[in-house]
């Protein structure tokens, strides 16, 4: 079962809460000002979703520090700006809940973290998952995995034939295709491919592709 | 605002356009194709089906992406595992469609997309955000 525990500066907003969240879940509500004691007192927290207002985090927890030590938090405050709201995602909040809109949608964003959602406005979830692709490093066009000098050297060790077929491949053709512009068979285009694969370390015309995209291949073609 | 402009890229041809209120500048079975049309016509949105690149689909969502930043991406696809669909999140992409809700969702998905949102659920979300916490 989970507990459910709220953690605010204020008697009268945690009254408030109480008296919110205690008609609708069947939770253990513990209700104090001091989330120290809170979290003291409970041998294991690992099942505990904590709403917290935020201004009580600045004097006792940094984030971070206070989602290591129970389960899931929530944290209600008033006018975070969109990359406040973001930075507590990503410091590892489950939802965000301003006092200013509506405090009734607390219990939704309750129901929803338990539901292992996220809770935060439908507008910033994009700027959640440009976050986490920045996290990610995306390649950029400058971001090779070779010089450009490295990876024109390592098109050295292809015939002159397989150039002509891998020019082809980043033209989009079809096997049937090069075969004709070519005059060669099927067969020998896949050899061509094959050896093309194998040297260049690709697993298939795709990754081949994306290989000379990196390679600004376009200075060979033309 | 001008009309949503659509590139699909999908293994079988498709047709979507009764479906969603934009306008499909390209349909595409080839992978290396799609991108190069991606890279000159930067469309407002690509439908992208798994099938089309499967394992390279999180590299191809990256490449387009090089070539065609403005693009935004969604993944279509039919029961893909929450893994596959956090990769090509992971990757760039900005939604997914199941082909079981295609016709309820696509012009839903496309509409929000299109204002700068992403279609992907809040659980998916969360999941996505333990797994770069991992």
């Amino acid at each position: 079962m989970t507990n459910l525990l709220i953690a605010s500066k204020g008697q009268d907003t945690l009254h408030h809460w109480v008296q919110m969240l205690e008609p609708i879940y069947s939770l253990s509500i513990s209700v104090d000002k001091n989330i120290d004691t809170l979290l003291d007192v409970r041998e294991d927290n690992k099942d505990t979703l904590l709403v917290i207002e935020a201004s009580l985090i600045d004097e006792m927890h940094s984030i971070s520090q206070l989602c290591r030590l129970v389960n899931k938090v929530i944290v209600v405050g008033e006018n975070f700006t969109a990359y406040q709201q973001i930075q507590l995602i990503f410091d590892g909040v489950s939802g965000y809940s301003d006092k200013s809109i509506d405090e009734r949608l607390i219990p939704r964003a309750i129901e929803g973290v338990l539901n292992d959602e996220i809770w935060l406005e439908r507008q910033l979830i994009p700027q959640v998952l440009k976050g986490v692709v920045t996290k990610q490093n995306t390649p950029k066009k400058t971001d090779n995995l070779f010089t450009d000098s490295e990876m024109f050297k390592s098109l050295e060790i292809l015939t002159r034939r397989e150039i002509e077929v891998v020019k082809h491949v980043y033209n989009g053709e079809n096997n049937q295709t090069i075969s004709d512009t070519l005059f060669i068979s099927i067969r020998t285009v896949k050899a061509h491919l094959s050896a093309i694969f194998r040297k260049l370390n690709v697993q298939d015309r795709f990754q081949l592709v994306v290989y000379l995209k990196n390679l600004h291949v376009e200075r060979l073609t033309h | 605002m001008n009309k949503l402009t659509i590139q699909i890229i999908t293994p079988i041809p498709v047709d979507f356009s009764h479906k969603m209120n934009g306008t499909v500048i390209g349909e595409f079975d080839n992978s290396v194709n799609a991108l190069k049309f991606a890279e000159e016509s930067n469309p407002h949105i690509i439908l992208l089906d798994y099938d089309i690149e499967q394992g390279n689909t999180p590299l191809y969502i990256q490449t387009i992406l090089i070539e065609s930043p403005k693009s935004k991406i969604v993944l279509l696809g039919k029961d893909l595992p929450n893994d596959i669909v956090l990769n090509s999140l992971m990757a760039g992409g900005l939604g997914y469609i199941d082909y079981s809700n295609i016709d309820e969702f696509l012009d839903k998905a496309v509409q929000v997309i299109g204002k700068g949102e992403a279609w992907v659920s809040r659980r998916l979300v969360c999941l996505l955000l333990q797994k770069i916490r991992d």
